[in-house]
């Protein structure tokens, strides 16, 4: 069944009703200086740097920043165990510790001559002769003060002198 | 002491906006909280009414009516003046109503607001109440509250016509352009949430 317009006039009479409902007194004259401080609020933290808003943030809810920290925790030991897999457990990855270290072993390269050997610190011409195909030229440790049998002088003795001045 | 009382309904607003709207929108719009303030004493009343029709909850009434006005001095800057700064800033709640109730669908409890002193002597009422309804002793309150569950039973979009139109008093064009649809389907939308609310407030209406 249709009803024709004037049929809701009782309708809105009764719906007319609602306008009697009225917020507590006083309830206008309270709004726009709450709304007037919700957007100073906002202003003043729209404001702040970003660590301040993001601090703030965190602040209101605890149960963020616990689990923040225990993300950052997580990621501090996540980066601590790829750097220990990075040096010991990265070539395994790629085959077997067997096979790494014959990788690994010297070059069969002849023995350097004696006197090369005891050449002074930069004469020897190593680094000239080092290659992409051989980087290792001399399986000898370094010539150097700590270094026994390998002395600094061509000699194989370094000059001591003590001098005692006094008595 | 009851001559003092005006027993009529508070009138409808005027829908009008006044003249000097778009003087205190241009000084909101560069930041003056002064002239904004204006602007929220001039439409709150309206736009809280109109939440408060919707929700029939004060509290939710009362936030949603802030959210609104903050919502609105935020976005103040795209604020291009191609309608009112009444129905955009009534767009605003009537999207953030709908979407509210959409949201919160069965999970929102009545919180009515008091009757003022004139609903016992509005004579309209009094008249359509002692004429047409069996129960001579009506208790207002309950009236009220039975008139809020009707209305809840409608769409949220049935609803918010109701409310603009029979309560606010907007016209249906005005109605359009917040709802942004057309008149057609203001008239549409109207006749049917009022044939439905016919039919739940039928022993009120006999």
């Amino acid at each position: 069944m249709r009803l024709a317009p004037e049929e809701f006039d009782d309708l809105e009479k009764l719906l007319a009703f609602k306008r009697h409902e009225q917020p507590p007194p006083g309830f206008f004259e309270d709004f726009p200086e709450r709304v007037m401080a919700r957007l100073i609020a906002l202003e003043a933290t729209a404001q702040q740097p970003w660590w301040v808003r993001w601090q703030t943030g965190f602040g209101l809810q605890p149960a963020l920043v616990g689990a923040f920290g225990v993300a950052v925790v997580a990621v501090y030991f996540l980066g601590l165990s790829l750097a220990n897999y990075a040096e010991q457990g990265a070539p395994a990855a790629s085959g077997s510790a067997a096979q790494h270290w014959v990788m690994a072993s010297p070059l069969p390269v002849a023995p350097l001559p004696i006197d090369l050997a005891h050449q002074p610190l930069g004469q020897s011409g190593d680094m000239a002769e080092a290659s992409s195909m051989n980087p290792v030229v001399s399986s000898r440790a370094p010539r150097g003060i700590f270094t026994p049998g390998i002395a600094l002088y061509p000699s194989g003795l370094q000059p001591v002198q003590f001098h005692v001045s006094g008595n | 002491m009851i001559a003092t009382l005006n027993p009529k309904p508070p009138p409808v607003p005027e829908t009008k906006p006044p003249s000097d709207d778009p003087l205190l929108v241009a000084r909101a719009q560069k930041g003056e909280l002064e002239a904004y303030d204006q602007l929220v004493r001039r439409y709150q009343e309206r736009i809280y009414s109109t939440v408060y029709h919707m929700t029939a909850n004060h509290e939710d009434a009362n936030d949603l009516a802030q959210e609104t006005f903050i919502k609105a001095y935020q976005a103040l800057r795209s604020f291009k003046g191609d309608s009112s700064f009444f129905t955009w800033v009534y767009r605003i709640a009537v999207n953030k109503t709908i979407n509210f109730l959409k949201q919160r669908k069965n999970r929102i409890h009545l919180s009515l607001n008091d009757l003022d002193t004139n609903a016992e002597h509005d004579p309209g009422l009094l008249a359509l109440i002692s004429d047409k309804t069996p129960r001579r002793e009506i208790n207002l309150a309950e009236l009220q509250e039975r008139l809020n569950v009707a209305l809840r039973k409608l769409s949220e979009e049935h609803r918010m016509v109701v409310t603009l139109h029979d309560i606010q008093g907007l016209p249906h064009d005005e109605i359009g352009k917040i709802m942004n649809c057309n008149v057609g389907t203001v008239r549409s939308r109207l006749f049917y949430a009022r044939q439905q609310l016919q039919a739940h407030l039928s022993d009120f209406l006999k």
